[in-house]
């Protein structure tokens, strides 16, 4: 599957690696962004820049704008969200948790995909919908 | 590029565990298995199999174009892991050569820093003797000044490292 790349968020790097509770993905916001259209899956490297998604691995954001220089950094172990002004500066970090009992990258191999969604479909309660128009 | 910040609190409840150092195996190829025309042509086997010259030329075509796809998705996946491996074996070709090109700068350096070892020594045994005479021609003061410049020169002969980095 061919698709475009995503430039307004961009991935830093995943830092501490296998190390427990520190093992981070990081993430910079290149601009002012809804995180809720955006997720990381896990994935294992395959040939150049590419990676193929490993089943039932999938980390939604959430709502939440984030402004160009700010960082995202998502915990791989449980934790509780922050947000903090850096220093000196206007940027914000935010720390997010995926809650993963174990770490998830101490392969170098096995990568983080970030992806952003375009389009959804929900089904609706069919069997509701009838009940009410009755 | 911007340097990662550090935050004092990470918000971690610190209740995470080290995972399985092994790579996550994965089927590396779509769940929807096969190539479309395979599908199509196993379809048409299944549906229109008298359009295709009857049951068992369509099975025959069936099967000839699932084997043909079997072998295009395993070329591919040996292709995809001799590409990995190619990667890695550049990448240590790339360490092995800036290996190389500081073992030799430490090779050239090592006849250069000999022979400032040796003049080192040298001088500062002359500097010795030197500071040796003041001292009996009762020139105490020059005679210490003299001395410790040798010795530290003696000391800078014999204890000074080989350059060139340690990597």
């Amino acid at each position: 599957m061919i698709v475009g790349d995503i430039l307004e968020l961009r991935v830093s790097g995943v830092y501490d690696r296998g190390i427990p509770n520190q093992e981070r993905v990081v993430l910079y916001a290149n601009q002012t962004v809804n995180l809720g259209q955006y997720g990381l899956m896990v994935g294992v490297r395959a040939a150049g820049n590419s990676a193929f998604p490993v089943r039932d691995n999938l980390l939604w954001f959430g709502d939440g704008v984030v402004n160009k220089g700010d960082w995202i950094f998502i915990y791989t172990g449980p934790g509780v969200p922050r947000a903090i002004t850096l220093p000196n500066t206007e940027e914000r970090l935010y720390s997010i948790h995926w809650g993963r009992d174990k770490t998830i990258f101490q392969h170098p191999d096995v990568v983080p995909i970030l992806f952003r969604v375009d389009a959804v479909h929900v089904p609706y309660a069919l069997a509701t919908l009838s009940q009410g128009q009755k | 590029m911007t340097d990662i910040p550090k935050p004092d609190e990470t918000g971690s409840t610190g209740t995470q565990q080290t995972g399985t150092a092994g790579v996550v195996s994965v089927e590396q190829e779509s769940p929807l298995q096969g190539l479309p025309i395979t599908q199509i042509v196993e379809g048409l086997a299944a549906t229109r199999s008298r359009s295709m010259g009857g049951e068992v030329a369509a099975n025959l075509i069936a099967g000839s174009f699932t084997q043909l796809s079997h072998n295009f998705q395993e070329t591919k996946q040996e292709l995809q892991s001799t590409r990995r491996a190619l990667e890695h074996a550049r990448e240590e070709l790339s360490d092995y050569k800036t290996k190389t090109a500081v073992l030799q700068e430490r090779v050239s350096n090592i006849f250069r820093d000999r022979h400032l070892k040796n003049l080192s020594i040298t001088a500062g045994t002359i500097l010795i003797g030197l500071g040796i005479e003041f001292y009996r021609n009762n020139l105490e003061k020059t005679s210490y000044i003299v001395t410790g410049l040798g010795t530290l020169l003696i000391f800078l002969g014999w204890f000074s490292r080989d350059g060139g980095a340690e990597k």
